[in-house]
Order: C-alpha cells, then structure tokens, then sequence
C-alpha cells in the first residue's frame, strides 16, 4: 500500500494491534469492506499525516490511532463506499483536514471526530450546500487554534452554507471565537465587532453585513417540484408561524426555517400545520395582482397573479402560487 | 488514545420518529453528532431526558444483553399475524416500534425508582440485568459488587443493614451511645437484593421495612434511605426459594419481569464477547449514565404525564369487575372477596353458593381477588412512565394494556377453578399469568365498548355534576338530584344481574346520595 513514510512506519510498528482492529471489527459488521478501508487508509488519512508529521513527528502515532479508528467507525456505517456521503466525506478528508493539520495534532479523535459528523450531516441535509461550507472552512483553516474554536467555526460556516435553523447557536458559537475568524467564517473581512455583527443578526434573520444583499428586489425561493429533484409534489401551500411557516405540499408537511443565507425544511406531523393559526403582525404586507407592498417597499412578484397568496410573520414573507412548486420568500423591512 | 470499543455504541436521536415533538428546537451541537462519539456531542437537556431514556434502553438490548423478545408490541397499522403449530398461536410483526419487556420494566423502574422482581431460572442474566440499572445510577461495577446483597438462608438482620459497634456495645451506658455502622447498600439510590425468596423470615421483615418505609432500624437508631429503584432476583417467585416471601414484602414489589429463554441463533453474540473479553457493564457509555438530578427530573415528568378521562374510565370499568362477591356479604358494602379471604370460610365452599350470573361472562369470577389502592396506583404510574418512554404526551389505551401485566402479575390471582379456565381454549391462561391478565384487559375493553360507555355514563355525568361543587346549589335542585340518583339506582337495579361495575357504580350513587342528602340538612339546619 503506498502510503507516506510517517503512516507507513507507525502501521509497520504497530501492525497486529491495527490488524486486530480492523479483524474485530469485520467480525461484528456484516459486509465490512475491508477494500474500502484500505483505500480510506491510503487517500484520506495520509495526506493528514503527513501534514503532521512536518509540523511535529511526535504527535504522529496519536493522530493514526485516532484517525484509524474513525476509519473502522465509518466502514461500520457504510461509509467506505461510493454512496454521496462517502464522497463527501473523502474529499473533506483530502482537501479539507489537513490544512487544519495543526489543530488536529493536539486532540485528534475529537477534531476529527466532529469535522467527520458535521460533514455527514451537511451532506444528509439537501437544503445544505456543502461544496460551499468546505470552501468557507478552507479559508478559516489557517487561524484556528484549539478544538473549541474548530467547533465554533464548524458551527458558524454550516449556519452559512444554509442551515438556518442553526442560526442562534451559530451566532452564540461566534461570540466564542476571536472577532477575526468570526468575520472571516461568515466571508468578513472588515474587522467589525462580533457583538455587533451579532445583534444584528439576531434582530432581523434577513440582515446581512454585504450590502450588495440588500436590495430592494432580494428573493429567496425555495422548494421546487420534485420531478426536477426539487421538494414538492404539488404546489405548497404556507401558514406562518413565529419560527418560520409551515408548509404542506400533497400528503407532506413541513416547517421551514429561512434567513439571508439559505432555508431548511423539517418534517412536521399533519396535526401541526391544520392546527397553527395565521399569526397577527403590524402593518401586514399586501398583494395587489402580483404586485406586493411591504412596510418600505413595493416589489413585482414574477408569479402569475391569478391565486396569489402571501403569509408572513415577523420577518419574511412567503409567497406562493398554485401555477409554481416554489416559494418565494422576501425580508419584510430592508435595513 | 481512544480504545476502540464494541459496546460504545449509542442510538442515534431519534429513537422514536414517531414521537411528537412538543416545541420544535433546533441544537446546533447536533451539526457535530453522528457515527463518531466525540466529547462535544449535544448533551441531553431536560426536555430530551425521554431521548435519553430511550438511547439506554437501545444500548441495553443492542449491546448488553442479548433478549430478542420483542413482546410488548405496539402497532400503527394492521399487523401480520402467523398462526403457528398445532395449537395455532399467533406470531405478530408489529408495525411500530416495540419493546423487550426484559430490558423496559427494569428501565421504567428505574425512571420511577419503583421495584422491580426478575424472575426465571438460573444463569438467565437476572442480576447482570440488575447491576446493569444500577451502572445506569452512575456507580461503578465495583461499588454496585459490593453493595448487592445475597439472600442466604442464614442472612441475619445485622448482615441485612449493619452491626453496633462492639466497643460501643460494652462501654455504652444507653441505647443512644450504641453506634451503628450501616451497611453501605443502605444510602445507595438503586438496590439490588439478589435471590430475595432465600432470606430468612425474621430478615425479611426488617427489609419490609427498607423497602415500605424507606428507613433501616437497629437498636433504636433509624437510618432514613433515599428514594431508590429496587431490583430484586428470585428463581422462582412462586415461593421456590428457602423460605415463603412473606405477602406484605411480595406486595411492595411494583413489576414483575420473567427472565426469558436465550436465543441460541444470537450465539455468535456471546462469542465475541468471550473472545474479546467484553463486558458490557463495564463498557456503559458515559452518554446514557444518569445523574440524580436528571433521575428526579424524570420522575418529575413522568407525573405530569396525562392520563385522559376515556382511558381513566376502561381502567376504572376494568378495576371494577374483581372486588364483587356477591356470596360473600350481606350488607352491600361487604359483599366482596375481602371479606370472604378474611372470613378464612373455604373458598370452593363460597363460590359454590354464588350463583345467579353467567359465570363466564363475568371476569370477576376469574380471580380470586380484587385490586388494591397501592395495585392501582402502581399500574397508573406505570402507564404514565410508558407513555412518557414511548415520547407521548398522554398515556393511550394500548399502553395500559400492555404494561398491565407486569403490574398485576402476582396481585391478581386467578381462581384456577373458575368456569373459564375449564374451558379447552383458555387452558394456556393457567400457565401463562401475563397473557390471562392483558386477555382479561381485553375482554373488560369488550364489555366498556358494548355497554356503550364511552358515550353513555349516566353514573359519571352524576360524579361529575357533584364534583363541580355545591356552593349556591338550592334546596330544590339538591332533591332534584337526589331523585335523579334514585331513579338511576331503580333503573340499574330492575332486573338485572349483579356485576362488578354495576356493583361500583351503585356505592357511587349511594355515596352521591349521601352526601346530598347531609348538604339538604345542612340547608335545613340554617
């Protein structure tokens, strides 16, 4: 197996405890592809371990320990094959974690650990986009410093690749970090205060610290028909509620959760969405034909207007119509 | 270095899908859960201490011990059913997630700090189940080794809950001065009594004490014990061991859980475990390990668990059907088989005189008993901790059912002469006392469904008219209601047979009656 130097004289080393391993775990999973593991071995872990090894040789063996295991771990989920997840989860292991090479040297199964489930996760969720959370990791790589900061950053870049419904404990886990790797997560460059950033962000969901964001026409859709790989099997029909609206298309029902960086759609029992009234704000938006009036704006929808309907709660409107599988959400107030 | 271990496997949320969330909450740290158990995986808040509940019961039957039995079982839609062999059972897949009552009780038990009896032939896993419980409580392996106390036939009370201490004994110069060291088991917050039914009487008593009163006494000195969860282990509970179980310490105990047989098909299981040397005890991981507080806090949410009126009703219809004898008294309030166990009269000689009903109609005349309160409130708290495991708001109809068993296994005692077991098909409910007590449920929901009740409860609307209170109620209404209790007891009575529930409903109405007609001297009197 060519492997690097550094990889190759630990598992040499230590050969029958790491056969020992690996022959536990084939006996306790069924179907354990063991070829899947080698190649795991060879193009995800080395290039991590070689990483180390120039920053500190000593800390090499740990790191194999650590990453060997999670490697068996994966294969007893079935991650080892060329399922999406699988995928995923190998390019972040190539191009990703070694450039946080030296965080992962001082707590290596924890580091790795956490960036293998985040990643797992950011690809299980569909509404996520992925290729975008790894860029936006990339460039935080470089200042992170401990453990708790890589989480903090995991955190904050996922809330940024569109995980919206993780947007307060994103913000809370950004207080945590130094105000630059903040910034730098959410694409920051300016170095403005993270408590600011904050309590913007925690008023307005629609908020955004790129002005080029905020324009008057800013339109976020969502959902799409499921025969183009889109969400609904018919046209959705909305419900607002103060975390979001709930959604029903055909027998599915859901509630979705959106802010200026993406939206995301959670299953929801039928029962919840009969039952959740309209919510009463001030200075409710209005449809005139397809033209729709907020509080500081009017804007064109581009839906035809026959069977409009809006819902709206504090912060977004959502419109619909029975001629679109989408929905199209728009910030209730610029600021 | 992390070892990698076989049992370090916990469930991933959710355990249950189905179960309703009550308030949609989102957790950022879950972005960081998954197939690698790190350190900073989300940490069960309070509201997801059912989550948690349900991940040790996972851990146990997926990794601990190996108990295939899925038989409390629990259907969202029809189920396949297989007749099997010459006599035709049924084997059923059940369509919605259901449970090994082995593993569950003992948990439900533990959540409630209730007592638990495990009973089944030796090497069944009985006590490694018990220590299991109390590994769960946060002690270690060791500590829960040592406090586990054998029932021997020689098990004194001193041995039981500890000795004066001799120096004190011969310079004492009272009682007070006599120091006790307690044994250690005492304090602990779940205990285990292995092979219960082998302690002496005398011993058994003072552990009646423990058990009932949750306080130890030697030589006037008390030591007050914690609420605890109690497993006891006996081969054979019905009185197999050295010495009879005196009743009042078989009547503390809350459930009942019969040890079954071992699959030989999951061999493979027990395998690995020797040729790893693994002992899933000392492998519990540390995300299902409960801490006190969270113990209490679960106890605290198990009673806020509601049980709806309808279901309150079936169990009440249900409870109402065994106290009756109707040979057994002659004034109406002690025509029951209290009275008729206290007379010490023989048995076959009273039931012989009670006549005049279908005897097999009536499920009263399959027991030899009726429920107690502490009967009552055990299935009710129990109900409710099923419920709050299977993440539901409110306890269902399917979970009284299906916990009812293990309450009742042991308090309800069957009359074995009784026309019902006579009969060829009901011959197996001799033997097997949790499927006759759920058939028993069964045929109570039958009777509740044709007599209409759900909809019909005249005697109900009554209690329910009085429960809203007397205040400002005239003199006339007050003898309106009398009327109306006594044309409601003429019309229950013309006639007809008396049954247990009918029995329950006219001490209702008498009791109603009675106290409208001191509320109508009270009016007179002012």
């Amino acid at each position: 197996m060519p492997v690097s130097a550094p990889f190759g004289e630990v598992l040499a080393q230590r050969r029958p405890e790491f056969n020992a391993r690996a022959l536990t775990m084939k006996s306790r999973v069924q179907g354990f592809n063991g070829g899947a593991f080698a190649v795991f071995l060879e193009q995800c872990i080395d290039p991590l371990i070689v990483e180390i090894a120039k920053l500190d040789r000593d800390r090499v063996a740990q790191c194999v320990d650590a990453a060997y295991d999670i490697g068996l771990e994966l294969m007893a989920h079935g991650l080892g094959s060329v399922s999406p997840k699988a995928k995923a989860i190998e390019k972040m292991w190539q191009m990703i974690i070694p450039s946080f090479a030296k965080v992962i040297a001082q707590d290596p199964f924890e580091c790795l650990g956490m960036m293998t489930n985040a990643c797992i996760n950011m690809e299980a969720n569909r509404d996520l986009r992925l290729n975008d959370w790894l860029l936006s990791l990339g460039f935080a790589a470089n200042n992170v410093a401990t453990t708790a900061q890589l989480q903090a950053v995991l955190k904050l870049t996922a809330w940024r690749a569109g995980a919206a419904h993780f947007r307060l404990g994103a913000l809370a886990a950004g207080a945590t970090l130094p105000a630059q790797i903040a910034c730098a997560c959410l694409g920051q460059k300016r170095d403005m205060a993270w408590s600011d950033f904050q309590a913007n962000f925690e008023k307005d969901p629609w908020w955004s610290p790129d002005e080029r964001a905020r324009t008057a026409n800013f339109c976020l859709s969502v959902g799409a028909f499921a025969g183009f790989g889109g969400r609904f099997s018919a046209p959705p029909i909305v419900k607002a509620c103060p975390a979001g609206f709930y959604v029903a298309s055909g027998p599915q029902y859901y509630l979705l959760i959106a802010d200026v960086y993406g939206a995301t759609f959670h299953a929801v029992p039928q029962d919840v969405f009969t039952h959740q009234r309209d919510i009463e704000i001030i200075n409710p938006p209005r449809l005139n034909g397809s033209e729709l009036t907020t509080a500081d704006r009017k804007i064109d929808v581009d839906l035809p207007k026959s069977g409009l309907a809006l819902s709206a709660n504090q912060h977004t409107i959502a419109v619909t119509s029975p001629f679109s599988h989408m929905i199209k959400l728009y910030p209730r107030v610029l600021r | 270095v992390v070892a990698f271990n076989i049992f370090s496997r916990v469930s991933k949320s959710p355990t249950n899908p189905n179960v309703a969330q009550p308030s949609r909450s989102f957790d950022v740290a879950d972005l960081l859960d998954g197939p690698i158990a790190t350190r900073c995986a989300s940490v069960p808040d309070r509201a997801s201490l059912d989550e948690k509940l349900r991940q040790a019961y996972f851990w146990i039957v997926n990794n601990a011990i190996i108990s295939p039995h899925y038989d409390i079982e629990y259907n969202d839609k029809p189920p396949t059913r297989f007749p099997v062999g010459d006599t035709k059972r049924t084997l059923t897949l059940p369509t919605a997630q259901s449970y090994s009552s082995y593993v569950l009780l003992p948990l439900l038990t533990f959540a409630t700090r209730s007592k638990c009896l495990f009973v089944g032939g030796p090497g069944r896993g009985k006590t490694a189940s018990a220590i299991l419980m109390a590994i769960l409580a946060g002690y270690s392996v060791k500590q829960v080794r040592r406090a586990m106390q054998h029932g021997h036939p020689q098990m004194t009370i001193a041995d039981l809950l500890g000795n004066p201490l001799p120096a004190d004994m011969v310079s004492a110069q009272s009682m007070e001065d006599i120091r006790i060291a307690w044994r250690s088991w005492l304090p602990m917050r779940v205990k285990i009594i292995d092979e219960y039914n082998r302690i002496p009487t005398r011993t058994q008593s003072a552990l009646l004490t423990v058990m009932g009163d949750n306080y130890a006494e030697v030589l006037n000195h008390v030591f007050e014990c914690p609420d605890a969860a109690w497993y006891l282990t006996a081969n054979d509970d019905a009185g197999g061991g050295t010495y009879q179980v005196i009743e009042a310490l078989r009547d503390r105990i809350d459930v009942i859980v019969q040890a079954l047989s071992f699959n030989p098909r999951f061999l493979g299981d027990l395998l690995l475990r020797i040729e790893e040397d693994a002992k899933p005890e000392e492998a519990v991981p540390r995300d299902i390990i409960f801490s006190e507080d969270e113990v209490t806090q679960i106890g605290k949410d198990i009673r806020k668990i509601t049980i709806p009126k309808p279901i309150r009703r079936r169990i009440e219809f249900f409870a109402s059907q065994f106290e009756l004898f109707e040979a057994a008294g002659d004034q109406f309030e002690y025509m029951t088989k209290d009275t008729a166990r206290l007379s010490q009269v023989d048995w076959t000689q009273i039931t012989a005189a009670d006549q005049g009903r279908d005897r097999l109609k009536d499920i009263g005349c399959q027991t030899r008993n009726g429920l107690s309160v502490r009967n009552l409130m055990t299935l009710l708290k129990f109900a409710k901790a099923l419920a709050y495991f299977r993440g539901a708001g409110e306890v269902g109809l399917e979970d009284v059912r299906q916990i009812l068993p293990f309450v009742l296994n042991d308090k309800l005692h069957p009359d074995l002469d009784a026309d019902f077991f006579a009969l060829p098909e009901n011959g197996v409910f001799r033997v097997d006392a949790l499927s006759w007590l759920r058939h028993l449920f069964d045929l109570s929901n039958d009777e509740f469904n044709r007599l209409d009740l759900d909809r019909n409860d005249p005697v109900g609307d009554l209690g329910s008219q009085f429960d809203a209170g007397l205040d400002g109620l005239s003199e006339r209404d007050t003898k309106g209601r009398l009327t109306e209790i006594e044309r409601l007891i003429a019309q229950h009575t013309k006639g007809r047979k008396l049954y247990g529930h009918l029995y329950d409903d006219l001490l209702k109405l008498k009791y109603l009656h009675q106290r409208y007609t001191n509320y109508l001297h009270w009016l007179g009197a002012r």
